[in-house]
């Protein structure tokens, strides 16, 4: 029987195969891309499984290439003029918003549909919360940036009350899993309010889901434990494993990455759980089981496991597919190893 | 009055030269061919810049960050983690500093570089040229530094006069990326002997944040940096275009900013560099800074 502690889980997106990658953006909006997407989903899946992943998010967002831009090309009133450079020679492509937005389509649907038609059940979607839409869109159109933020909410609520029913026609009663992703959430401290806000708007008349907030690579996440307990969510997935050390130990020198979950645990309501990151996705290598068990171990003297999951730092994307399974393998045989000890 | 238009620092590149790039990253390219890539659209952008009668600075195609051929030109400085650039969605290399010893690498010749494409740090040369470099101020607060700012400053101060020696140039604008603090202070005494600085300036200043005496102050739009920028410079610079958003401003609002500053000279310049923008949104904002003041 599975435990009901340190559940494991996906934090979104996992590399590609190249045979999706190499075709996405020529075959868009084609039934092409949605054949190779869902084909490369169910292989996501499979890998997924095989690490022991309790929850497999949505396959690795197969269907999606970024997570901006997945969702602005779905919203009239934003007008791409190019890409803008996010580091070295990497570049998103980041909207204007030139007039009122209006969703023109699902931003997500199609995904749930494959999924639920493929009878998967333990699923978390992941979609971009409203702050960092705003954040990271120039804005000509609307007053100021908490209307932006609030308008963007508007729509996500609208799209996330579509994939709520469609969750519901197949799986009635039983609790939807939503991740807002919001990476921007603490880059203006004095913005904080509209984080809360904006989150609460889109999570606003949506009942029986598990809602959660990804943030990563913050300089301060004590910002974020601040307002937690105003913000309607369950749990909050982080990044940690980046800004720890690579060396053995459960001491608070070894563990400088995870020191500020004494802060978080000290402002907790002792409802919400912290999904836990526990492997870095911007390095090769792969941490070793014990590693991660001091890491876990770290974290269970601060919070209860029931408090604790245990995830990526981040989407896996930015790793191979190898190695991308190699971290998760990992992550599941330090997990087991810990669960004997907690039963 | 008259209106000196001042376009600085990492401009956005062309999406041909992105692709010529992604093709060198990926090692597909050599470091001389896309050296001949960057100084073509280099040389473009200089020849547009000289038609719309606008002072520049070289547009910085092969910087990847605004510190990062300068850590690497020195010895002792390493290019460290993936850092957010300020509150923006950019990234940059935080420097790493142990020590400031000499340049071990001629910045003004052809020259590979690990993690940045190749040098030269400028295109141009000579006394009619705008050098660009980061100010020691914000460098220092911006990196992981073993010593006192009093020291990185004058280390790293001989460091560009020994670039700018080595590009012959007599006129250098620099970049204060973060906002000054009330009690801080930026020595520029020993370039301001010997070259003609413009600063770029960022949020509020304060009286005695500036020493040395820079050509200009070129300040973001507030009555208080006005007038300081007057009182300290010899031609007062305002930031009056956004380098964050993508909407166009209005001639006429500007042309009444600046008639406000009172001055019978003045710089009008953009606030942050426009490498934020889409390249088609930057090259309409500085073909409008070119029509301000007609």
């Amino acid at each position: 029987m599975e435990s009901k502690y340190l559940i494991s889980q996906e934090i979104g997106s996992f590399r590609k195969p190249k045979y999706l990658s190499s075709v996405f953006h020529r075959l868009q909006d084609t039934e092409r891309l949605e054949e190779l997407a869902g084909k490369s989903t169910i292989e996501t899946i499979d890998l997924f499984k095989q690490t022991g992943l309790n929850n497999i998010g949505v396959g690795g967002e197969m269907f999606r290439w970024e997570m901006y831009e997945h969702q602005a090309n779905r919203i009239d009133g934003i007008t791409f003029y190019g890409p803008v450079r996010s580091f070295d020679n990497r570049y998103y492509k980041k909207g204007s918003i030139t007039g009122s937005m209006e969703r023109r389509e699902p931003y997500h649907l199609d995904e749930l549909k494959f999924l639920l038609r493929n009878n998967f059940s333990n699923i978390k979607i992941p979609v971009t919360g409203p702050y960092t839409m705003m954040d990271w869109s120039f804005n000509e159109y609307y007053k100021d940036r908490y209307e932006t933020a609030m308008e963007f909410a508007k729509l996500l609520n609208e799209d996330m009350v579509e994939l709520k029913k469609e969750w519901d026609k197949k799986y009635p009663g039983k609790k939807l899993e939503i991740q807002l992703d919001e990476p921007a959430t603490t880059t203006h401290p004095d913005e904080m309010n509209i984080v809360v806000d904006s989150l609460n708007k889109s999570v606003e008349g949506i009942d029986n889901v598990e809602f959660t907030i990804h943030v990563c690579y913050s300089r301060d996440y004590n910002l974020l434990y601040d307002v937690m307990n105003d913000i309607k969510i369950d749990g909050l997935n982080l990044e940690f494993a980046n800004r720890d050390t690579l060396e053995s130990g459960i001491g608070d020198d070894k563990r400088p990455g995870y020191n500020d979950l004494k802060y978080f645990s000290e402002k907790n309501d002792g409802k919400k759980f912290m999904g836990l990151g526990v492997t870095d996705v911007h390095i090769d290598y792969v941490e070793p089981v014990k590693l991660i068990e001091d890491r876990i171990n770290y974290a269970l003297k601060i919070l209860p496991p029931e408090l604790i999951r245990l995830n990526p730092d981040c989407g896996l994307r930015t790793r191979s597919r190898e190695i991308g399974y190699a971290k998760l393998k990992n992550m599941d045989i330090a997990k087991q190893k810990i669960l004997k000890n907690i039963q | 009055m008259k209106v000196e238009k001042l376009v600085y620092g990492i401009y956005p590149k062309t999406n041909d030269l992105r692709l010529h790039l992604s093709r060198w990253e990926k090692g597909l390219l050599p470091d001389s061919t896309i050296n001949n890539e960057i100084i073509k659209e280099k040389e473009i952008l200089y020849e547009r810049y000289k038609n719309l009668n606008i002072t520049y600075t070289d547009p910085l195609f092969n910087w990847y960050d605004i510190f990062r051929p300068i850590v690497l030109l020195v010895d002792n400085m390493e290019a460290g983690p993936l850092t957010r650039y300020k509150e923006t969605n950019t990234f940059y290399r935080m420097p790493i500093v142990h020590e400031i010893n000499d340049i071990t690498i001629a910045p003004e010749i052809f020259s590979p570089l690990n993690e940045n494409p190749p040098l030269p740090l400028y295109v141009e040369n000579g006394t009619d040229f705008n050098a660009f470099l980061p100010s020691p101020l914000s460098f220092y607060k911006m990196s992981k530094v073993d010593m006192k700012y009093e020291t990185f400053e004058e280390k790293l101060l001989n460091i560009y006069k020994n670039i700018l020696k080595n590009f012959k140039t007599n006129s250098l604008v620099i970049y204060e990326t973060l906002p000054f603090q009330k009690d801080e202070v930026l020595n520029l005494s020993q370039l301001t002997d010997k070259f003609s600085v413009k600063l770029i300036t960022t949020g509020r200043i304060y009286n005695n944040n500036i020493q040395g005496s820079p050509h200009s102050v070129v300040c973001d739009d507030e009555y208080e940096n006005i007038e300081i920028s007057k009182s300290i410079s010899r031609v007062p610079g305002i930031k009056l275009i956004d380098g964050y958003n993508t909407r166009m401003e209005s001639i006429d609002n500007i042309n009444r900013d600046l008639e406000k500053i009172g001055s019978d000279e003045v710089i009008l310049s953009h606030k942050e560099y426009l490498d934020f923008l889409p390249r088609i949104i930057a090259d309409k904002k500085i073909e409008l800074m070119s029509r301000v003041g007609e």
